[in-house]
């Protein structure tokens, strides 16, 4: 330290023994107080850019939105881009991208609809009864947009789209499939092709 | 002169009993602590409902804090104040009536949060009886201590003196103004104030009982037992001034920075922020008076465990109160918050500062009070180096799954789109860190149990009957009038001087400080309506979904949960819209949560449909893979109390709650069945192998879930529902 000797000024009291210098406070000590109250005073006028709160949270957090929106779009054209019938065809017709959609099934969405597509809180996919149809497009916007008021969560995004196509064809491939548990067939009866199978299909609730 | 000289005796069996009170309440806190951390590994070991990971949390801080720091904090204080002052306790009634209720308080706790009785504020958690009774004994001890002072045999306070001072007014002030609730029964309350107010009313409290608590009151024992060990005199009186009186009025400012980013108003967290940065050098200035007296000893240090203990302790202080300053900066609190950093910060701190110069100030009391010699100097070194190595363990595992969960959270990918949109995937990265903490603190908990070893052995080798020196000390002599012309004496050291001379004046300033600035803040928060700018859509929660909060609250599931989205792109593409102020105006007491072990329910209500909940609670497991969060199966079987949920409405109603009819005899009871029926009915026709739920708690957890957040999406009001502007 660079204080003189300090057992030259020892103070003249003592407690239970206990003696106390009366040295200076260190420079450094009384720099960085002083400096972080000036720095405090300017950081709460907020006047330097730099330092302060800015334009305030709400504002940076609508800018941060915006800044978003320009560089992937806005949530519908996010949804729209996930619905893409070409890429779920493409997908259908390469092992390599179903299987991809198998793990994404089995990650995000066998929570509700089983390991092997058999149902418990969501529908069985591997029966040819659909609540929302079962045509590619049909399938691709249950899955981007959710049902969310009946517990069908909205994945667009969460999930790319090409994640989304890879798992909506995979879903296809379920189809007469022999789950352990398979949950009551909801919605009507469907054909392959995405056609209702008729008047005496028999809808199911 | 001598003629005149009083003779006294000081009372040691008083700081014996506290000490052994210290370890036995720090091994139980710390034993619960491990087996809590545990449990985040092995989600099984939640074996029976009173044992859940959401009650022992709150019951392991408890009794680390008030239990083994609060006891380690008496025992100095007595030991300390009786010959800094030259006198006896004032009272060994009052003495031992502060000793045993302080123990009946601790037991009434370790029994009571257990049973899921709550107010579920962090560090207040005790239910009103309880903390009636916290109040009393603090009054006992205040008495004791002033009348001590009172007493006294030196006309001058010592610095160790100013800063019991400080903390016994302070705890007081806080406890009874963050505890304010109405009783709603014989083990349940609702806090006086709701929502954004009860957030800040929480955290002015609960920063301030780190600060007075945990800082101030280990100063003085600082002050006391490192010059006493060192056998050194202190650096620098005027740093002594100058840092206690900066520290004592600037801590009182700094809770807000809890609370960055969340629907408290930005000019709060603001000043909360740049007082915390104020905050450093106060801080340090302790540090630096204890690290400095050791100039010249430390040769000892090598050699004397004692030492080692307050060096490794006053290292720790100093980086916590660097480290605190840099949390409350808004930015990197964006990255911390919620995290597991802030779990580190907190363990720098306890097991750090509090646990070393506890266990440093032990070692040097025990030879003096069991009249003998130190069992075993080795033994107190292989604690040292255990407890040493177990912290750095602990903190190093906690402070990197803090920081990496923070990166995870806030990763997007190329796509624009969440990097980790599971939010179990973030968890499932930190298993390796947790597993590392429990081996940390293991280690810790090991050097405990040496360390009991080396008092149980100590103590039996006490003399057959303690001695009692007789001290003798002159009586001050009266020197009327003093006060009057010193009111504003201590602005220079002279002055302060004078001021150590006249305990009341002393205490008078001290109070003013920390009041003056904590009603900065408050008054503001209480009577600017623009804070909380209301939203008409945001309804009191019904009958049902009420009983559903008392029993989120009673399970502690706050402790993992957040409810609280801030707005960040980031939080708002994971959880849903960002919270507003008014969406909490009903909420006694807000429950907004501090670490997100699991994900934030602000929104939760109507992300799943009722049956997932039913599962997702019943076996969180079989629905998300590797989750961690305890299973509840015990809500689908228990009946809910139906007949309690009518003096929860009243009561809340009474708060100002608009129940309207509902407070009718009866009226909420009908009201909450009828839900009740409705929820259940859903819930069994979607799974027909549940049956019989309408009275079941499950029920009205599930209803309550249901109904978060969801308020606002009803009206097209999120415009008018901005954050408050006010200032900064
Ligand atoms: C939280 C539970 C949950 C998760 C996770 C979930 N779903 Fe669903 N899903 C449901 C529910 C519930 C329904 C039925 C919605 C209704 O009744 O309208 C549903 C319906 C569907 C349907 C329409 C079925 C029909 O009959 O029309 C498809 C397709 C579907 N989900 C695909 C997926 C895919 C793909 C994933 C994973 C990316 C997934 N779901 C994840 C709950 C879930
Ligand atoms: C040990 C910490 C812990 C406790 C205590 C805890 N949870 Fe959880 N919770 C988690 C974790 C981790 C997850 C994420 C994994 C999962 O879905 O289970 C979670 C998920 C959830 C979810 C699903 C959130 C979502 O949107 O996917 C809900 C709802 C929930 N918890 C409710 C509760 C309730 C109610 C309680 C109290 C009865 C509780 N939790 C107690 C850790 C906890």
């Amino acid at each position: 330290m660079s204080t003189p000797r300090d057992e030259d000024r020892l103070m003249d009291h003592k407690y239970d023994d206990i003696q106390e210098y009366d040295n200076p406070l260190p420079t450094w000590w009384n720099v960085i107080f002083w400096a972080t109250i000036i720095w405090s005073i300017i950081y709460f006028l907020n006047v330097i850019p730099g330092v302060g709160s800015g334009k305030g949270r709400q504002a940076l957090y609508e800018d941060e939105m915006a800044k978003a929106q320009e560089l992937y779009g806005s949530p519908e054209q996010q949804a729209e881009a996930a619905i893409d019938e070409g890429a779920m065809a493409a997908a259908l017709a390469d092992p390599a991208k179903l299987e991809a959609g198998k793990v994404v099934f089995a990650t995000t969405c066998s929570p509700c609809h089983n390991m092997d597509g058999g149902g418990n809180i969501g529908p069985n996919m591997t029966d040819d009864y659909w609540i929302h149809g079962n045509s590619p497009k049909a399938i691709l916007t249950t899955i981007t947009k959710g049902v969310p008021e009946k517990g069908m969560p909205t994945w667009a995004a969460t999930l790319k789209p090409d994640q989304i196509a890879n798992v909506a064809a995979y879903i296809t491939t379920l189809r007469g499939t022999k789950p352990a548990v398979a949950k009551e067939p909801q919605g009507i009866l469907m054909t392959p092709d995405g056609q209702p199978a008729g008047a005496d299909s028999g809808a199911v609730k | 002169m001598n003629a005149q000289l009083d003779s006294f005796k000081y009372d040691d069996a008083i700081v014996r009993k506290f000490l052994v009170a210290t370890f036995v309440w720090g091994l139980v806190g710390m034993l619960v602590g491990l087996i809590a951390a545990t449990q985040l590994v092995l989600p099984s070991l939640n074996v029976v409902p009173w044992l859940s990971f959401g009650r022992l949390r709150p019951l392991h801080t408890n009794a680390v804090i008030f239990a083994f720091a609060g006891n380690a904090i008496f025992t100095g204080v007595y030991y300390s104040s009786q010959r800094l002052l030259k006198t006896r306790m004032f009272s060994d009634a009052l003495s031992a009536a502060h000793f045993w209720g302080w123990q009946l308080i601790i037991v009434a706790a370790a029994i009571t949060l257990p049973l899921g009785f709550t107010q579920s504020k962090e560090y207040a958690e005790l239910e009103w009886p309880i903390d009636i009774m916290i109040a009393v004994v603090w009054v006992i001890f205040a008495v004791n201590f002033f009348m001590t002072i009172a007493r006294r045999r030196e006309r001058h306070l010592y610095v160790a003196i100013w800063f019991y001072i400080a903390s016994i007014i302070t705890v007081a002030i806080l406890h009874i103004f963050n505890n304010l609730s109405l009783p709603a029964g014989p083990f349940k309350s609702y806090s006086m104030y709701a929502g954004v107010q009860d957030a800040f009313m929480q955290w002015w409290y609960g920063h301030n009982a780190v600060a007075f608590f945990l800082t101030t009151p280990f100063l003085g024992l600082m002050y006391y037992f490192m010059p006493k060990a060192a056998n050194r005199p202190v650096f620098s009186y005027r740093l002594s001034i100058m840092h206690f009186w900066t520290l004592v009025f600037m801590y009182i400012w700094a809770g807000p920075h809890h609370l960055h980013y969340t629907a408290l108003p930005e000019w709060a967290s603001t000043l909360g922020m740049i007082f915390s940065v104020m905050l450093w050098m106060p801080s340090w200035g302790g540090g630096v008076n204890g690290l400095l007296t050791l100039r010249g000893a430390w040769n000892k240090v090598a050699e004397d465990p004692i030492l080692k203990f307050f060096v490794v302790a006053v290292t720790a202080y100093m980086m916590s109160t660097f480290e605190g300053p840099m949390l409350s900066v808004k930015s990197v609190n964006a990255l911390a918050h919620y995290t597991d950093w802030i779990i580190a910060h907190v363990h720098t701190g306890a097991l750090g500062w509090n646990g070393f110069l506890t266990f440093g100030m032990v070692y040097w009391l025990l030879p003096r009070l069991y009249q003998t010699k130190l069992y075993s100097n080795k033994l107190a070194e292989v604690h040292f180096w255990i407890a040493t190595f177990g912290m750095i363990l602990y903190a190093t595992a906690i402070y990197s799954a803090g920081v990496q969960q923070g990166l995870m959270w806030r990763a997007f990918d190329e796509t624009g789109r969440l990097q980790y949109p599971d939010f179990i995937e973030t968890t499932m990265k930190l298993m390796p860190m947790y597993w590392m903490r429990v081996a940390g603190g293991t280690l810790y908990l090991a050097g405990m149990v040496i360390f009991g070893w080396n008092i149980l052995k100590t103590w039996q080798s006490r003399p057959a009957k303690y001695e009692e020196p007789v001290i003798q000390a002159a009586p001050l002599e009266r020197k009327p009038g003093e006060s009057g012309k010193n009111v504003f004496a201590g602005f220079s050291v002279a002055g302060h001087r004078r001021w150590e001379a006249l305990p009341i004046l002393f205490t008078v300033w001290t109070t003013v400080a920390v009041i003056v600035a904590s009603l900065f803040e408050i008054i503001p928060t209480f009577l600017i309506q623009t804070n909380i700018p209301t939203i008409a859509s945001v309804r009191p929660y019904t009958p049902l979904e009420l009983a559903g909060r008392d029993i989120y609250q009673r399970e502690g599931c706050f402790n993992c949960h957040s409810q609280m989205i801030r707005p960040f792109r980031y939080e708002t593409e994971r959880f849903g819209e960002y919270s507003k102020p008014g969406e909490f105006v009903y909420d006694h007491p807000f429950l907004w949560g501090s670490r997100r072990t699991g994900p934030d329910l602000a929104r939760e209500g109507g992300k799943y449909n009722n049956l997932w909940h039913v599962n997702h609670m019943k076996d969180p497991r079989a629905v998300t893979p590797n989750s961690i969060m305890p299973a509840y199966p015990e809500l689908l079987t228990q009946k809910l109390d139906f007949n309690t949920i009518q003096k929860h409405v009243d009561a809340m109603a009474m708060l100002g709650v608009p129940y309207g009819e509902l407070i009718k005899d009866g009226a909420a009871i009908e009201a909450a069945r009828t839900q009740a029926a409705e929820v259940a009915a859903d819930i069994e026709s979607t799974d027909p192998n549940l049956t019989g739920l309408a009275d079941k708690e499950i029920t009205a957890l599930v209803a309550y879930l249901q109904r978060l957040g969801v308020d606002i999406k009803k009206a097209n009001e999120v415009a008018a529902a901005r954050l408050p502007a006010g200032g900064q």
